[in-house]
């Protein structure tokens, strides 16, 4: 019955908000929008024979499983873990591919290698959230065997698909798991906190053989290896360590100081000495034997692969250039089998940081390898020997911030007086001439020759749907693409070579003119012997060249020897280049300004105006400041703190209203149905704040402060029991107009008993466990018609908003919000929001409406365009702004305005990179898409026909009447009568 | 023979702390909507309060959500384009699991779970296929001749020929007359313009009536 009931409500809306919802058509999917799947930077990589082929299976930063296509630029399958899990570890195992991850459990999956379904999955429950990189994979015969959190392992029978046994070590910082081959026993490794090396021994059913501690050997434990018989170990200082399984003691093996220790197989490892020279040894019990040195004496990467019952290893050497060389020794055999050079873009990319390689057999029997590398920037490579397979730009991953460009109108040709010229009369006739000598090429066809390329790229289309996104990854790597194309313009590695390059901002210091092109500054921290830094570069946005200041005195890139606490950008402007100033906020009282000149800092004495800004905690903190920035007397910079707000000490802030930079308001009022305005309050200084405090109750409160930021008061503060977040779902907020909405998750009222009395009951009947939706629409005043006398706003004018909200449900938890824009703020907003689903969701305004009415609607409200209140947000699919492309860990959504007043482009990003265009009322100005053209063609047609036909019959009648001339008929039935 | 003696002792006790906490079990089964459950994708996830516990469609279309502490969950299917129901899950104290459909708008209650029980291990089918798309219009010529105003075009140019041909069968009293009646209606119109109607209905009443009489007349 509910069944049904929940249908027909969604088939009621679909039929009654039909015209509300802004669907796409199925040849537009994939013309107006473009997609990105991307699994991340992958931490392990190997390649995997599944059902006898090569397969390249990924772990990535992302908590990504993924096996990614041999041939093509695509994904064969994906597994996204959720946002509270983190993969330790991925190990093959016949034809599946068993996982490690580590959430509020530990979780040790099998999955199919083919397709990615999951085969069987264990769970562990875990108390503490300690060590929980600690964890490895070891696979023998049917038996799985995990180590999790440094202390306990798992045996799992893959054959009965049951968990044989949990055991638990005595320590909890294990990190190592071997077989032994001879005694039957597993032996676990790992380095506590006094950095002593553990090793225990256990046997197949879990009980303690021997456990010691060795104290001597001072290591790491990625050093540790183990033979088959002995634990080898390389310490700081290049030393190598054996361990019998029976001793107590590290025996030192005599040999040269080694720089790295590479594990093979069994007792054969590869060890590098001074001058990158690399060399296959055997470590017997004794002694070192050499057997083979890699021929190339340069920094390289060490990897080991096998094929059928071949082990090979390589060394792929990384430098500052364009190429690599990739040698492969045959481990067994001890011959050099195979040298290539592979080509990886270095200043692109950065230096090769991760290599995988695999050998494959070919119908004709030659065996051809495969190399798949890892560069610095975090995109990843496939090479078939020498020759590219494909690129895969993963960093876009791992994106900081992402800005949309508008681009600069046409500017080809326009000649110099035109721009530069001071004289009025030669500027006009410099134009009248350009624009005749435009008319005369368009006529004689002299520009229509094809365009190629980026110059014709970097041109703003009609209605402005070509635009840049430039994206700004966490490692430093810029990435330009065009919006209508999906073209890369450029990339560029800042990061590149810079110690600890963390990306935090880009910001658009200039926007697109005739004459000027955009330019954005990328700010960013880096390390300088151990100290923290700040950077901030000028960068031409259509090129990703420097950008150079026409005065010689401002650098392109400046550094600053501090970290920076905050940053933003101020409205004035440097004089010369029209770029705006950024302020990089040093501590609570010294900023720097970039550019800094002191005409700069006399422009904003002049401005008069202060500035204010936050320094507000981070998420989970509980405090927000307020301050003011000017010019002091002294001509110096100077801040004042303004007031300081702290949240009660169990309430942790979980999130801040998002703005998008370009909100133009288009109505000051909203018209009722009676005719009359409730104006809006369009106070810009509004922040919304939303907190968590835990409750006895219910699980936890989630209030939503609505603070004005220049005077620190709080307009607005309501609370909603039971609100919080899970792993999947956090609070978010989105601040347009006067509108301010607020996502969070409800986890629902305790289960009431008898004794409780009749108001609790009434009470919980109120909320629901889900993900809820809060609006809020603020008034300047309740009273209709009533307007702030004041012409320019301002936060010390008393003014107390009129505040309605409403509350709703939607069926599926959402992940981020955003809105759109347009051009000047008169088509309807659209609220976007990205579900756990991986769909993103287009909710029209009707719905999200705090005005809508609980009772019964009048004649008034209806014309007002309300509709009733449900609790209920209907999930329409042609509402689902992504169709069925899984867009997958969306973090944000941005939008920009096109030129077209109906359109907003609209950016979702986090994992994946979706872009699209919204016309959440219907494309008004332009002819729409569904207008039926041939229709309109036959009309004009039929009517011309008419009227030429009837033009024709009324002239020949009155020829005929003219001249009298009956028609035969006439005459025959007159000579009748 | 004491190490097998602890060995089993331990599987034992660990098998009495595996059963300690439930399972969620389930599985999706064909119908009309999702004929073959093949087309779901490994992607598939099944989770309980939008995260708390997750887990991913197996390829026999079954699912199991272990360790579940006690407690009430929504579990819900995120599949690619298909709806599928979601359900209330108790989980007791003593671990048992029961489950019943759920519904928007209401908050979990007793009587609401007891009175909408289904069976458990879930039985999930889909609900509905999404259809993310505006269906384009096309030209259909039959169509645009249904259309009123081109059904009013067709006819008026009709009309156009079809009016001379009977015009010319009349004799010219009749004529005249049809002349008086055009008129007549000429005036109608005009008046109803004017927004007189008072007068054009009583006009108009009283020339039909005398027309009536006149021909009753002629009679």
């Amino acid at each position: 019955m509910y069944k049904n009931k929940y249908l027909s409500l969604i088939f009621f809306s679909i039929l009654l908000f039909v015209n509300n919802v802004f669907a796409i058509y199925k040849d537009q999917a994939g013309v107006i929008d473009w997609y990105q799947a991307l699994v991340g930077t992958p931490k392990i990589s190997y390649f995997q024979k599944i059902v006898g082929r090569s397969n390249l299976i990924v772990g990535t930063e992302k908590n990504v499983i993924a096996n990614l296509n041999l041939r093509a630029n695509t994904i064969n399958w994906r597994q996204v873990l959720k946002p509270d899990e983190k993969l330790i570890n991925l190990a093959p195992f016949d034809n599946y591919i068993i996982s490690l991850s580590e959430s509020k459990t530990s979780n040790v999956r099998i999955w199919n290698g083919q397709n990615g379904y999951l085969f069987g999955e264990y769970i562990l429950e875990q108390g503490s959230n300690e060590n929980i990189e600690n964890g490895d994979i070891l696979v023998h015969n049917n038996y799985i065997y995990a180590l999790v959190r440094g202390k306990t392992v798992l045996k799992i029978n893959n054959l009965t698909k049951s968990q044989e046994g949990k055991y638990q070590l005595n320590d909890n910082y294990y990190s190592k798991l071997f077989y032994n081959e001879q005694l039957n026993e597993i032996v676990i490794a790992g380095k506590n906190k006094k950095d002593q090396l553990i090793v225990t021994i256990i046997d197949n059913n879990g009980r303690i053989v021997n456990e010691k501690s060795i104290s001597s050997v001072k290591f790491e434990i990625s050093n540790a290896f183990f033979t088959g018989k002995n634990l080898i170990i390389k310490d700081f200082e290049g030393k190598i360590y054996s361990i019998e399984s029976n001793k107590e003691f590290a025996k030192s093996l005599i040999y040269k100081d080694i720089k790295e220790l590479v594990h093979v197989n069994g007792d054969l490892f590869i060890v590098e000495i001074n001058n990158n020279k690399n060399i296959l040894v055997k470590i017997n019990d004794n002694s070192i034997e050499e057997l083979k040195s890699f021929e190339s004496v340069e920094d390289g990467i060490i990897s080991v692969f096998t094929n059928d019952k071949d082990i090979y290893v390589s060394k792929t050497t990384i430098s500052n250039n364009n190429s690599s060389l990739v040698e492969i020794i045959n481990a067994n055999t001890k011959e050099t089998i195979k040298v290539f050079e592979i080509k990886n873009k270095f200043t692109n990319n950065g230096r090769i940081v991760k290599v995988s390689l695999d050998s494959y057999r070919k119908r004709d029997g030659t065996i051809l390898y495969r190399i798949f590398t890892v560069t610095q920037d975090g995109s990843i490579h496939l090479y078939k020997e020498e020759n590219i397979v494909w690129d895969r730009e993963e960093s876009l991953a791992n994106i900081i911030d992402l800005k949309f460009i508008s681009l600069p109108e046409i500017t080809k040709n326009i000649p110099e007086a035109i721009v530069n010229s001071s004289n009025i009369f030669t500027q006009i006739t410099s134009r009248i001439q350009y624009q005749f000598t435009s008319i005369k090429d368009q006529i004689f066809g002299k520009n229509k020759k094809e365009y190629s390329g980026i110059e014709d790229i970097l041109k703003r289309d009609v209605y402005g749907f070509r635009q840049l996104l430039l994206f700004y990854t966490k490692k430093g790597k810029l990435i330009c693409i065009e919006t209508l194309t999906k073209k890369t313009v450029w990339t560029r590695f800042i990061g590149k070579d810079i110690d600890g390059f963390e990306g935090i901002k880009l910001s658009n210091i200039r926007s697109s003119a005739v004459q000027y092109p955009p330019v954005v500054a990328a700010i960013a921290t880096f390390n300088d012997n151990d100290e923290e830094h700040t950077a901030i570069f000028s960068i031409d946005a259509t090129t990703g060249e420097d950008f150079n200041y026409t005065n010689k005195n401002i650098p392109s890139s400046m550094k600053y020897p501090f970290k920076l606490l905050q940053t933003f950008r101020l409205s004035i402007n440097e004089k010369q280049d029209k770029i705006r100033i950024t302020a990089i906020i040093k501590s609570e009282n010294e900023v720097e300004f970039y550019p800094s000149t002191q005409e700069i800092l006399d422009t904003i004495k002049e401005e008069e105006k202060p500035i204010f800004f936050n320094l507000n905690d981070k998420i989970e903190g509980n405090t927000i400041r307020g301050y003011k920035l000017y010019i002091n007397d002294e001509k110096k910079p100077q801040i004042d703190l303004l007031y300081k707000k702290v949240f009660p000490e169990d309430e942790i802030i979980v999130s801040y209203g998002f703005k998008e930079p370009y909100d133009n308001v288009a109505s000051l009022g909203k018209v009722l149905g009676n005719r009359n305005v409730l104006y809006k309050y369009l106070n810009p200084n509004v922040l919304a704040v939303a907190t968590i405090k835990p409750d006895e109750i219910y699980t936890s409160i989630l209030t939503v402060y609505l603070i004005d930021t220049v005077k620190g008061s709080i307009i607005h503060h309501s609370y909603y029991e039971g609100g919080g977040e899970t792993t999947i779902m956090k609070p978010k907020i989105v601040q347009y107009e006067n509108m301010i909405i607020c996502t969070f998750w409800n986890h629902g009222a305790p289960l009431t008993t008898e004794e409780q009395d009749k108001e609790t009951k009434k009470l919980r009947k109120n909320i629901k466990k889900g993900s809820q939706i809060v609006v809020f629409e603020l008034y300047e005043n309740e009273i209709e018609n009533q307007k702030d006398t004041n012409q320019e706003f301002t936060s010390y004018n008393y003014l107390q908003p009129y505040i309605v909200s409403k509350a709703y449900i939607l069926d599926n938890a959402i992940t981020s919000i955003g809105v759109t824009t347009t051009r000047n703020g008169i088509a309807n907003r659209e609220v976007i929001v990205s579900l756990d689903n991986n769909e993103l969701y287009g909710i029209h305004s009707v719905f999200l409406n705090a005005r809508r009415k609980i009772s019964p609607l009048t004649n008034e409200d209806k014309q007002e365009g309300l509709i009733q209140y449900r609790p209920g947000i209907p999930i329409t699919p042609k509402s689902i702004i992504s169709y069925n492309l899984p867009v997958t860990g969306i973090e944000a959504i941005i939008s920009n305005p096109a030129n077209l007043e109906s359109t907003s482009l609209v950016a979702a990003y986090g994992l994946d990179i979706f872009l699209t265009r919204r016309s959440p009322s219907n494309n008004f100005d332009i002819l729409s898409d569904s207008f039926n053209k041939p229709i309109l063609v036959i009309t004009m047609a039929a009517v011309i026909i008419g009227t030429i036909y009837s033009s024709k019959k009324i002239k020949d009648n009155d020829f005929k009447k003219a001249w009298k001339i009956k028609s035969a008929k006439k005459e025959e039935k007159d000579k009748a009568k | 023979m004491k190490s097998i003696l602890s060995t089993a002792l331990i599987i034992f006790i660990f098998n009495i702390i595996s059963c300690y906490s439930a399972s969620v079990t389930g599985r999706i089964y064909p119908n009309v909507i999702l004929p073959d459950v093949h087309e779901l994708s490994s992607n598939t996830e099944i989770i309980l309060n939008g995260g708390e516990y997750v887990t991913y469609l197996k390829a026999d279309s079954s699912f199991e959500i272990k360790n579940v502490k006690p407690g009430i969950y929504i579990a819900q299917i995120n599949a690619k384009n298909y709806f599928f129901d979601k359900f209330w899950i108790l989980v007791d104290e003593t671990n048992n699991v029961s489950a019943s459909k759920e519904a928007t708008e209401i908050e979990f209650n007793d009587k609401f779970f007891k009175s909408n029980k289904c069976n458990y291990p879930l039985e999930v089918q889909a609900v509905l296929k999404k259809d993310y798309f505006e269906p384009r219009q096309t030209i259909n010529i039959l169509g645009f001749f249904k259309n009123p105003l081109v059904l009013l075009m067709t006819l008026s140019i009709g009309m156009m020929y079809i009016m001379p041909r009977l015009v010319s069968g009349l004799d010219e009293e009749e004529l005249k007359e049809m002349k008086r009646n055009q008129g007549n209606v000429q005036d109608f119109m005009n008046k109803a313009q004017n927004g007189d109607f008072s007068q054009m209905f009583s006009n108009f009443l009283a020339e039909a009536q005398m027309a009536s009489q006149n021909k009753q007349k002629k009679k």
